[in-house]
């Protein structure tokens, strides 16, 4: 009931300050904690309020008063509560028993040589590990006269205001000389700056820009913090992605932010990275329940997916309904389809970088949410305050409780499929200059289609992370850790001759990338990786005492693939950027030892027409040691990955890309075209084994491969309206290397991929009618994927049976869902403690019946009929609710 | 409850957003593929049966297959031949009618070739040559080991009474051989609603000229005939293969392959179920599974990607023509399993439905031919003496309670089956 009161009060309180009151009409909250009051002061008066809320604060706050005493009336409240008020020109400092002497200035210079005295500002500042806050303050870095000429490294970390958690993908430049950096997962940048007075410029995702006016003399740091754009729906005037189009040489890289993520409508109305991914353009699946995904018309197994630097081998749920990574508990992803940095390697499509949060650094905060089939929670917060910062989370399904609630004759009853996951993750910083960070992901999964047969798998991951600032030019970012991926599958159809298979690769690695800034606008990055694999491509077993299986065992696989790499980007002007990097990789394969060597290069340059307007160019090479082994529609969990040997050769590819970049407005149009080839990719032979196959060479054939498309792409990230329209022209041809004669694939000719999906429309889109209703939409169209269809059938042993030839020479229907829902963010300003928020969506919208496959089936009498399954086929309803502490 | 019943509507839609759909679909596709289809084997010891087709474009409705016109031999490594014999061409034998929306109705013709291999021995290698005089073609298959046949140990049947279904489990073994392949043939007995003491011959209904004479077509059945016990047999279309290369012995035991509901009229009296079993080589097993995974195994998340293997037949004239098929030689073993009801009361189906059964009685028998034309037929003659109304009483029933062979079965009582009904 108190719950419905406030909501009902926000409800009230919003149109009536939306419609702008007048200075004698009654303003009123009730009840709020301190955070919310202030935050609510922020919100609604011109002046800039800040607070630091005591963890064991408890007290409450109501206040009643016209609009023009109203933040009086509220300063006395808290005052009465115990509270200091100190006010610096437009900020108010709400602090407890602490006050800030207002006329100090708010300058932070390197290292304290020109800090003033410990004043309360001062150690509000250090508090919030927040320094440059003020845009009209000039900050000044080094001692003047400390350099004579040439250029000064400012670098530093940037941080949320609110939470202190680090900000990724910001993008950190002076437009003046063109000095360009983005902060990395650790919020940290570093520009080269000129010598002398200049402005340092901000701007991410959904963040307010700053921009700040320096006196720069010598290398020094600035730490700067942000603050969410949560005040003001109007637009922005420079995007984080305009930002980075016309400044960074990098091409085909796609961000994305989890709050973003969050509002896409999914199947089951969860934030969903994979489904998110699906959403770019250049990104394919082959339907909705598959594991993988496709990027510029590579196989799923030509992805990299990393989350908090482990590789993840299995990046879905529930034979691809929900994808394994939990919303709470990630920050972005970045996926590199075309540039892709020297330091990564190892997969030739594509790089899906998924980075984890920190956790928040003030205070203990959490979420609860309850899906349609999912469970999630996460804890966060500091362990020290302002050292140690953890974030903890986990989901799990009742999806299987649920069926069992079903009638005993419904086709889902003992039915089976659950999957739960858990997130950890502790950072600790050193020092300044030192932070330690361990990561730790585990999942689960288990379905069953029918009686006898189960499928499990589950990922495990733990790294350590170390990152170090070595000095004002240089850093270090050191990682370790193990992933793991184990899967098994058991038939149960007999006591003595029923089985278990499993399979599981693991690896260690390590990881030491270095970044280092030259004088000129060289940043170099450097460094070497190294990764040992452990694969077990299978064992068997059985599974009574008496049983008749024979226990076999593959040989296991090992291999140490090693890589140097040095990647320079050059800020040659500020209307010409280089990037260029070299990679060598290699593989080191055990049991028959074999050693492959192979160079690898990624340059792309970027020229600005005008500050809107600018066309870059890329060409890379990749070259990849492992190979997910598949001949299914889908990729199955029991699938297995095998290293190259001396049959199995690395696949190798290159891809050159071109792209336009052109700003109008709040508007990032992007035109990106690319041509790639690729070489022995895996393909199968007819009736190929997988499983338990010791010869399992002669049963594969290798492929070349190639793929070409222009991308559009119109994207706006600010303001009421925020999303992107896409389309993409993409083909995807392979051809067997090989000639084998009558056996060769479709005769030795081309042949489409079955990821090839010439023409699609995606549409994601964010409508905020008010600061807490939105409406989001997504829209996607695509042309069908390939198939193999019969030719014809024949009656063959008691029935009839199909007749095949050429492969993937048809294509289902096409494609189209459209999804909406409707998110209700949390009333922000008369909750205590909680923040809850829904989610109201319907996926699948118009019901469409899409085809996932066709395929025919022979009743009982013989008889063949065609059918296609369709997964969702009708609209899909879904409620979500989150609550946040 | 009401928690409960929530929970139960959460699971309602929980299932509705869990349905993956299954549509009927028709793509149009336009091919002139015709290949060979060749089935058969060399059976060791036995007659040797090969049937020749070829693919059917799902395009042709109205199959109009170019007519084949098959000579071969099958020869031994030894030289040894054995000539064809008893060919010919046969329009609907092995066929089966569909009225499947995608095929439409159509029959499998095909030429067939018999070869009497009832002194071929099991040492040596055979292989057969074809060839279709028709085209020139010529085809022949790679050299064939000989497979022995397995032992099978038992075949019986396990009642499940919890999921209310028949289980049929085969145990075999073999000494040499490591993949095998059965079929089946399932053989019962059930019987109508109703026995009627008396039936109706229609064409009697009428004289030559044309006079209604109804009580001349009403007939008492003789002693032991009957339209109440009928038979049905069934060729399963499924493909069954195993494979014991993953054990330490070639056998299994109690493998359950096939189920019978309980509700199911197979189970009603007397029901038999044939096993017909060979080893075959690895090769082969591979190919049967392709064909399987080809047809029946299409469509989940997980399907394999359909492709059409080789078999070991080869056309010699025209190398890079596929021919469908895979030829063995083998020798095959052969069981079978009764289930009687009498014994075992599991049988779970459709009793009597006194309610739903409509018996007309009426007393004019010029009204037969107007019953008749409504689908009934005779039950039973209730003399005069013995009626109500002391006359002559007629009781009609639906056709279907008192007429087996309208349930798809036929008179036709099999060879050997174990009672004394007829």
């Amino acid at each position: 009931m108190k719950q419905m009161k406030r909501i009902f009060l926000t409800l009230l309180l919003f149109p009536l300050l939306a419609a702008g009151l007048s200075a004698q009409d009654l303003v009123e909250v009730r009840r709020v904690s301190l955070d919310s009051l202030v935050r609510f002061l922020d919100r609604e008066f011109p002046e800039h309020f800040y607070c630091i809320q005591d963890e064991a604060e408890q007290a409450t706050f109501s206040v009643s008063a016209p609009r023009d005493r109203f933040v009086d009336a509220a300063f006395e409240q808290l005052r009465s509560g115990g509270y200091v008020i100190s006010a610096y020109g437009p900020f108010r400092f709400v602090l407890h028993g602490k006050s800030i002497r207002a006329e100090l200035p708010a300058g932070y210079f390197d290292r304290g040589s020109s800090l003033l005295d410990d004043s309360g500002l001062q150690q509000f500042l250090a508090e919030q590990r927040a320094v440059a806050i003020f845009q009209n303050k000039v900050y000044e870095i080094g001692d003047p006269g400390a350099k004579s000429g040439g250029k000064a490294y400012v670098s530093g970390h940037v941080r949320d205001v609110s939470s202190g958690e680090p900000l990724t993908g910001v993008s950190v430049y002076d437009t003046k000389s063109g000095a360009y950096s983005v902060t990395d997962a650790d919020g940290f940048y570093r520009v080269a700056l000129p010598l002398g007075e200049g402005q340092l410029s901000l701007s991410g995702y959904s963040l307010e820009d700053m921009h700040l006016n320096l006196k720069v003399w010598d290398d020094g740091t600035l730490d700067v913090v942000m603050k969410e754009k949560v005040t003001s729906l109007a637009e922005a005037v420079i995007s984080a992605d305009a930002v980075s189009h016309h400044r960074d040489a990098k091409m085909g890289i796609e961000r994305v932010r989890m709050d973003v993520i969050n509002k896409i409508p999914t199947a089951f109305g969860e934030g969903d990275i994979i489904k998110a991914v699906l959403t770019l353009p250049g990104v394919k699946s082959v339907g909705e329940a598959s594991s993988g995904f496709n990027v510029r018309g590579g196989s799923a197994d030509q992805n990299l997916i990393l989350f908090n630097d482990g590789t993840i081998y299995s990046p879905t749920h529930l034979f691809g309904l929900f994808s394994a990574f939990n919303p709470d508990v990630v920050s972005e992803v970045e996926l590199y389809k075309s540039s892709i940095p020297a330091e990564f390697g190892g997969r030739i499509s594509s790089v899906l970088e998924v980075r984890g949060r920190e956790g928040n650094a003030n205070k203990i905060a959490g979420s609860l949410g309850i899906g349609l089939l999912t469970g999630h929670f996460h804890v966060e917060g500091p362990l020290s305050k302002g050292r140690t910062t953890f974030i903890v989370g986990g989901r799990t399904t009742y999806s299987n409780w649920i069926l069992n609630l079903l009638p005993k004759n419904s086709n889902y009853h003992g039915g089976m499929a659950s999957f739960s996951d858990v997130n950890a993750s502790v950072t600790h910083k050193v020092d300044d200059a030192n932070t330690l960070q361990a990561s730790f992901y585990w999942s689960r999964d288990g379905f069953s289609f029918d009686r006898d047969t189960t499928f499990r798998y589950n990922n495990l991951n733990a790294s350590l992370k170390w990152r170090s600032r070595l000095g004002s030019r240089l850093n270090l970012t050191a990682v370790a850790g193990y992933d793991r991926y184990g899967a098994q599958f058991t038939d149960n159809f007999n006591e003595w001759s029923g089985y278990r298979v499993s399979n599981s690769v693991s690896q260690f690695f390590g990881k030491f990338v270095f970044r280092y800034s030259l004088a000129d606008g060289h940043n170099l990055s450097f460094g070497l990786n190294a990764i040992g694999y452990d694969l077990r491509p299978g064992a068997l077993e059985g599974l009574s005492e008496g049983t008749y299986i024979q226990p076999r065992t593959m040989d296991a696989q090992h291999a140490l693939e090693p890589a140097l790499f040095l990647g320079d980007s050059w800020t040659v002007s500020p209307k010409l950027t280089l990037d260029g990097g070299v990679r060598l990789s290699g593989l080191l394969a055990m049991n028959p030892s074999k050693f492959f060597l192979h160079p690898e290069f990624r340059l792309s340059g970027k020229y600005s027409f005008l500050d809107n307007l600018s066309f870059k160019a890329g060409f890379n090479t990749m070259t990849q040691y492992v190979h997910l082994l598949s001949n299914t529609s889908s990729i199955s969990p029991i699938d297995t990955w095998q290293l190259s040997n001396a049959q199995v050769r690395p696949q190798t590819g290159w891809q050159a890309a071109a792209g336009l970049y052109w700003t109008v407005g709040p508007v990032d149009l992007t035109l990106e075209s690319y041509y790639k080839q690729t070489l022995h990719s895996l393909d199968y032979k007819s009736g190929a084994v997988l499983l338990m196959n010791e010869h399992l060479a002669d049963d594969l054939v290798q492929t070349r491969g190639k793929a070409w498309g222009v991308e559009l792409m119109a994207k706006k990230a600010s303001g009421k309206l925020t999303g992107w329209l896409s389309y993409t022209y993409a083909r995807t041809l392979l051809r067997e290397m090989l000639d084998r004669g009558v056996e060769t694939i479709n005769g030795g000719d081309w042949y489409n991929a079955p990821y090839d999906k010439p023409h699609e429309v995606k549409l994601v889109a964010n409508y905020k009618f008010t600061h807490r209703y939105s409406l989001s939409v997504d829209m996607d169209y695509s042309t069908g994927r390939p198939v193999t269809l019969p030719v014809g059938y024949f009656y063959y042993a008691g029935g009839f049976r199909l007749a095949y030839s050429e492969r993937n020479n048809y294509r289902i229907p096409d494609y189209f869902r459209l999804d909406l829902a409707v998110n209700i963010e949390p009333g922000h300003y008369l909750k205590q403690f909680t923040h809850m928020s829904w989610t109201v969506g319907v996926y699948n919208v118009t019901g469409r019946k899409n085809t996932y496959s066709v395929f025919y089936t022979a009743d009982p009498g013989g008889m063949i009929r065609g059918k296609m399954l369709s997964v969702f086929a009708c609209p899909i309803p879904y409620v979500n609710f989150n609550l946040k502490f | 409850m009401a928690v409960r019943q929530f929970l139960r509507w959460l699971a309602a839609v929980a299932a509705v957003a869990l349905t993956s759909c299954v549509y009927s679909f028709d793509p149009e596709i336009e091919s002139s593929d015709s290949r060979i289809v060749v089935e058969g084997s060399v059976s060791i010891g036995g007659t040797s049966h090969f049937r020749f087709t070829r693919v059917m474009p799902f395009s042709t409705r109205e199959q109009e297959t170019r007519r084949l016109e098959m000579t071969g031999y099958i020869e031994g490594e030894d030289g040894t031949r054995i000539e064809a014999y008893n060919g010919g061409w046969d329009d609907a034998r092995g066929g089966y009618e569909t009225k499947s929306v995608v095929l439409g109705p159509v029959v499998t013709p095909g030429y067939h070739l018999y070869f009497d291999t009832s002194q071929a021995g099991s040492s040596q290698r055979y292989r057969a040559h074809f060839e279709d005089r028709s085209s020139g073609a010529v085809y022949e298959t790679d050299w064939l080991d000989v497979c022995v046949a397995p032992v099978i140990d038992d075949l019986s049947y396990i009642l499940n009474r919890e999921r209310s279904e028949l289980n049929v489990a085969l145990s075999m073994h073999s000494a040499s051989d490591s993949h095998f392949r059965w079929y089946y043939e399932e053989t019962w007995e059930y019987h109508s609603d109703l026995q009627a003491s008396h039936y109706l011959q229609p064409e009697a209904l009428f004289d030559d000229a044309g006079n209604y004479q109804p009580m001349m077509a009403l007939f008492e059945f003789p002693s032991g005939q009957n339209r109440y016990n009928c038979w049905s047999t069934f060729r399963s279309p499924e493909i069954k293969i195993f494979s014991t290369s993953d054990q330490a012995e070639n056998r299994f035991t109690d493998l359950e392959f096939h189920r019978v509901s309980s509700y199911d009229q197979k189970l009603q009296v007397l029901y038999k179920l044939t096993v017909y079993l060979e080893a075959i080589s690895e090769e082969a097993y591979l190919y049967w599974k392709n064909i399987e995974d080809n047809t029946s195994n299409q469509g989940s998340f997980f399907s394999p990607v359909p492709s059409q293997m080789r078999g070991n037949i080869h056309c010699l004239t025209d190398p890079s023509a596929g021919v469908i098929g895979y030829v063995s030689a083998a020798q095959m073993a052969q069981a079978s399993m009764y289930y009687d009801d009498w014994k075992e009361k599991f049988y779970n189906g459709r009793g009597i439905d006194w309610s739903s059964i409509v018996i007309e009685e009426f007393t004019d028998y010029n009204e037969f031919a107007n019953w008749y034309s409504r689908g009934y037929l005779p039950l039973t003659v209730i003399p005069a003496d013995m009626s109500e109304d002391g006359r002559l009483t007629f009781q009609w029933t639906k056709a279907r309670c008192v007429d087996c062979t309208l349930l798809g079965g036929t008179k036709q009582k099999p060879k050997d089956w174990p009672n004394n009904h007829n």
